[in-house]
């Protein structure tokens, strides 16, 4: 186990201890012309994985490093290199899906002979691991926790739309409670998913990451803040993106705002990073973002139709509302430290 | 100068003048040392390989496959390893990564089994890899290099597999030439990647997803490359004889040139095929006769297979294979040689029938491949034979049936008329010469006889002649019986790797295994042979009684082992016994050996020498009766402690004649 320590300030959050200094922020590098994804992939209109991809890929390439991604099986992969690729100026190693962790570590141990034998400089390179939230938690979680576990350098980004899109919206270990997808479909008996989610910052923290955080590409500021900062961060880096699936949670392409925003603010979706202290087995945890009106978890479910069932029930909606409590009581201390205490609608000093 | 090595270890110093970047390693008996072999180099210095201690063979397959983008890689494994890398294994071949695999060939279950066959290498035939059969430790050193030579070939960027059969293969010591790093580095240059991962410049996508249309194309140019690898690891295995005296080729013919009569099969086996074909050259009313072993089994090289069998004008193929095909009509092998020839050769076909045999770990003996040449005879006269596959030592279904209430009447119901037919011939039972000497340790495990048994090989090496250890190998725990074998020729010629399974010199290492019910240790023993025991209590009257009025000849030796090693503060006896066993069998003197112990035997090398000399000066030759005093180390009593096993209630102590000193 490890102590856990808060930082008391909430917000964007520049500094690491584990960095000399702190990253630079977006704006700081100027009008600095990136792409990420190029044009032509397949991905769905309104789609989150493909902006958080994007807005990843850029904050590396800011930084002047060249990515070499090992991608798992999944949408991303799958939307983005039929016939041809779109990943520009990235270097693309697809393996396979089960083998993302395992993928990364051939391109980690790759770098490491190449720079033995002097052929390439590591700084110039950035080994960056994506998946999907299937090929995280379920079938790639031994790969991923055995790459965390060995400390080798490089970042793993978790695309999470919180169920197996590609493959026709079938429930992983990311669904969350109640939600209603084709292989936990809401019926007379069982309504919908039965199990809450694991959470990936947890796994990864018990495994040994050396920095965790979650993210979502409409704060961009601090995803790419934390996407560099984990490429800074010596050893195993795992970062969760929040990725928004209108065809899996049935909700309206143009909602991608509203649904990120109530998934933020009913606290569903909690963006935070925790830094580890090996000396003294000690984790940092930065609050990044503090709801400004906390809502009810019900206003969440309402905007997705995987939760139209559910939400008709009272106590279903409740245990919902309690895992989100449970969850967020862990900053309790945090909140305390900063004089706010939460009232039904908003906090209060 | 030879070195002794198993071939868990050849293949290891294959993958290491290979210059190997990159070795991600997972853990499966037998192929297990090559991998340890691997991490204690670069744990001690002596290799610069970047290692990685995967959690799984899935996740190490995935690493060479993403390593092998850019750097040379390469990994071990065996059975259900190999068949979990199987999932990942058409990434390398579909996307063009000549990455290495080494397999000591396993069975796979369930049942589960840990010995040998080729199942696993059957279950990765159509993952799309090059597939290459070794039939030792040499033939593994030399294929890993040749390996990668093939495989990073630009006609050809495809994985490969060295496959060696598991113990009789990984676990067999024996004298291996190493070549020279700057010699194989001339013949082996680096790695270059066509399409690198780290290179800025020229950013590449690999695994994309294809279509119908760009995918057909792309698996038959795929298919293409693979088929390119016939002709290179031709070209590459002649290329490695002029450098390194060596040569390679497809397969190997062994025996007449004009044989009517031919034993195809892959790897290790063939070693009693080869003493078998030379017995039977030549004598009267036997036609010609040849083993063809095969090398390259994927891409399987049809047309050449074909047209040596033609050109000897061969009537008759037997193709043993150890593995099955479940469903199919015949297994792997046969399969690919019926299919070659009859597409190659037409109505010209030599008749082909299938054998299955060596399966878990089964030895495949001489007697059987006399059993095979019969039945080629049999099938080239003209005599019908199954359109299935025969069985090797299954006692209800036996190849050749004399009389019909043999079998059961189901069996005969169906092959009634096949057995009538194939007769067995007398002429291809004739008794094979004995051109080895076998040594066989009995010990405990945890005494060390293998150390000393390797070391034996080393120092009868260094002498001119030609060895082979392999030990016995199973979920052993500490304290049980287990057996080492040696096989000792002549220097020269032909290597024979073959055991008549007669001992000239039977070894015990604890005097309690004689009485073990379950293990009859002086049963094979040779009439001419002789006894070594390490014993300070066993009277001569008692071993004699052991031995057996059949036996009367046998020579006796005793040493007190264990008084020499405790004299010298030895943890271990092996020492001791090896010291003896040069007093015993003579034709490798221990002046000769010496120089090679000076430089092998395990730290402290000073003490381990002295016990070599203390056991050859204090073995007695027990025709002169003498009373010896009786010394047990700690050691000893922990073996003591151990159950043997003795589930038959014999009250085993009172059996042992103890003879306090004094």
């Amino acid at each position: 186990m490890f102590n856990i320590l808060y930082n008391r300030d909430i917000g964007i959050n520049l500094h690491s201890f584990l960095l000399p200094e702190p990253v630079k922020d977006v704006g700081e590098y100027g009008a600095i012309p990136t792409t990420g994804l190029t044009s032509g992939h397949q991905g769905c209109t309104g789609c989150g994985m493909v902006t958080g991809t994007n807005q990843a890929l850029r904050a590396l390439k800011l930084m002047g490093k060249h990515v070499v991604a090992s991608i798992g099986t999944g949408c991303n992969e799958v939307i983005t290199t039929q016939n041809t690729s779109c990943w520009g100026e990235t270097s693309v190693d697809h393996n396979n899906f089960p083998n993302t962790g395992a993928t990364l570590s051939g391109n980690i141990a790759a770098l490491k002979a190449l720079s033995r034998a002097g052929a390439v400089s590591p700084e110039r390179f950035v080994n960056l691991g994506i998946a999907g939230d299937g090929g995280t938690y379920d079938i790639g979680l031994q790969a991923l926790l055995a790459w965390i576990a060995r400390g080798e350098d490089g970042i793993y980004i978790c695309l999470n739309n919180q169920a197996y899109m590609n493959t026709g919206i079938q429930g992983s270990g990311a669904t969350p409670y109640g939600a209603n997808t084709s292989t936990t479909p809401f019926g007379k008996v069982v309504h919908g998913n039965q199990r809450s989610p694991q959470y990936l910052p947890d796994l990864a923290l018990a495994a040994g990451a050396s920095y965790v955080a979650t993210a979502c590409p409409l704060h961009h500021r601090d995803l790419m803040i934390k996407v560099q900062k984990a490429a800074a961060i010596e050893g195993p880096c795992v970062i969760e993106l929040y990725s928004v699936c209108p065809e899996g949670w049935k909700s309206e392409t143009d909602v991608f705002h509203e649904i990120t925003e109530l998934a933020l603010d009913s606290r569903f979706w909690v963006l935070y990073e925790g830094e580890r202290d090996r000396a003294g087995n000690n984790v940092l945890f930065t609050l990044n973002y503090l709801p400004k009106r906390p809502v009810s978890a019900l206003e969440y479910l309402n905007l997705q139709e995987r939760f139209s069932g559910m939400r008709q029930l009272g106590d279903m909606v409740e245990h919902a509302q309690a895992l989100v409590d449970a969850r967020w009581s862990f900053w309790k201390p945090v909140l305390e430290a900063n004089g706010l205490e939460r009232k039904e609608v908003g906090y209060e000093a | 100068m030879a070195t002794v090595l198993s071939g868990n270890s050849a293949a290891a110093w294959g993958f290491r003048l290979s210059r190997v970047q990159c070795y991600p390693y997972y853990p499966i008996t037998p192929s297990t040392a090559c991998s340890e072999q691997i991490a204690r180099w670069v744990s001690d210095g002596a290799l610069e390989t970047v290692t990685i201690n995967a959690e799984s063979e899935h996740s190490a397959a995935s690493q060479i496959i993403a390593a092998g983008k850019s750097v040379r890689a390469g990994t071990a494994t065996s059975s259900k390893g190999l068949l979990y890398m199987i999932e990942v294994m058409e990434n390398a071949s579909g996307g063009s990564i000549p990455c290495g695999f080494f397999i000591g060939n396993r069975a796979t279950g369930a049942p589960i089994n840990i010995w040998a066959d080729n199942s696993d290498a059957y279950a990765m035939r159509d993952s799309g890899a090059i597939q290459i059969f070794t039939a030792d430790a040499q033939e593994a050193l030399d294929g890993v290099i040749q390996g990668y030579r093939i495989a990073e070939d630009l006609r050809v960027r495809l994985p490969f597999a060295v496959n060696l059969r598991g113990f009789t293969g990984t676990h067999a010591y024996e004298g291996v030439e190493i070549p020279k790093p700057e010699e194989v580095d001339r013949f082996l240059p680096g790695y270059v990647s066509t399409m690198p991962l780290f290179a800025p410049a020229k950013p590449v996508t690999y695994g994309a997803m294809l279509s119908a249309l760009p995918y057909r194309r792309h698996k038959r140019n795929q298919m293409a490359a693979l088929k390119n690898a016939v002709e290179i690891t031709q070209e590459i295995g002649r290329e490695f004889g002029e450098r390194f005296g060596r040569s390679y080729g497809l397969f190997d013919w062994i025996g007449d040139q004009k044989a009517k009569l031919v034993v195809a099969l892959l790897g290790e086996s063939a070693g009693a095929g080869e003493v078998v074909v030379r017995h039977l050259q030549g004598k009267q009313g036997i036609p010609g006769v040849a083993l063809l072993k095969i090398r390259l089994f994927s891409p399987f090289p049809a047309r050449e297979i074909s047209r040596a069998l033609a050109a000897a004008g061969t009537k008759a193929v037997v193709v043993l294979d150890e593995g099955l095909n479940h469903g199919g009509v015949f297994p792997p092998l046969a399969q690919r040689i019926a299919t070659a020839v009859q597409l190659h050769l037409g109505s010209h076909a030599p008749k082909v029938a299938s054998v299955i045999g060596g399966l878990g770990g089964s030895e495949v003996r001489q007697e059987h491949f006399q059993l095979m040449f019969n039945l080629a005879d049999n099938i080239a006269e003209g005599k019908a034979s199954r359109a299935e596959p025969y069985w090797l030592d299954i006692d209800e279904d036996p190849i050749f049936v004399e009389n019909e209430n043999q079998v059961n009447p189901k069996l005969w119901k169906k092959w009634g008329e096949v057995w009538k037919q194939q007769k067995r011939k007398e002429k291809y039972f004739s008794p094979l010469p004995q051109e080895t000497d076998e040594v066989r340790i009995y010990s405990r495990a945890g005494q060390g006889a293998i150390t000393s048994a390797v070391g034996f090989t080393g120092a009868g090496i260094l002498a001119g002649r030609q060895l082979l250890t392999v030990p016995a190998f199973g979920s052993e725990r500490r304290g049980a019986i287990i057996t080492t074998d040696t096989l000792v020729h002549g220097g020269g010629g032909q290597k024979i790797r073959s055991f008549n399974r007669t001992w000239d010199v039977m070894v015990l290492y604890d005097d309690t295994i004689l009485y073990s019910p379950e293990h009859q240790a002086l049963d094979g023993l040779k009439e001419s042979g002789a006894l070594l025991i390490n014993s300070s209590r066993l009277t001569v009257k008692k071993l004699r009684e052991q031995l057996g009025a059949g036996k009367a000849n046998v020579r006796v030796f005793t040493v007190p082992a264990a008084e020499i090693a405790e004299r010298l503060g030895l943890k271990h006896i092996n020492m001791a016994m090896l010291g003896a066993l040069h007093r015993v069998y003579e034709k490798i003197p221990l002046e000769k050996a010496l120089p090679y112990y000076e430089r092998h035997v395990p730290k402290p090398r000073d003490l381990s020498l002295e016990a070599i000399r203390l056991g050859y000066a204090e073995c007695t030759d027990q025709g002169a009766k003498k009373r010896l005093k009786e010394v047990r180390l700690p050691v000893t009593e922990e073996f003591l402690a151990w159950r043997p096993e003795d589930h038959s209630q014999i009250a085993w102590p009172s059996e042992i004649e103890e003879i306090r000193a004094g």
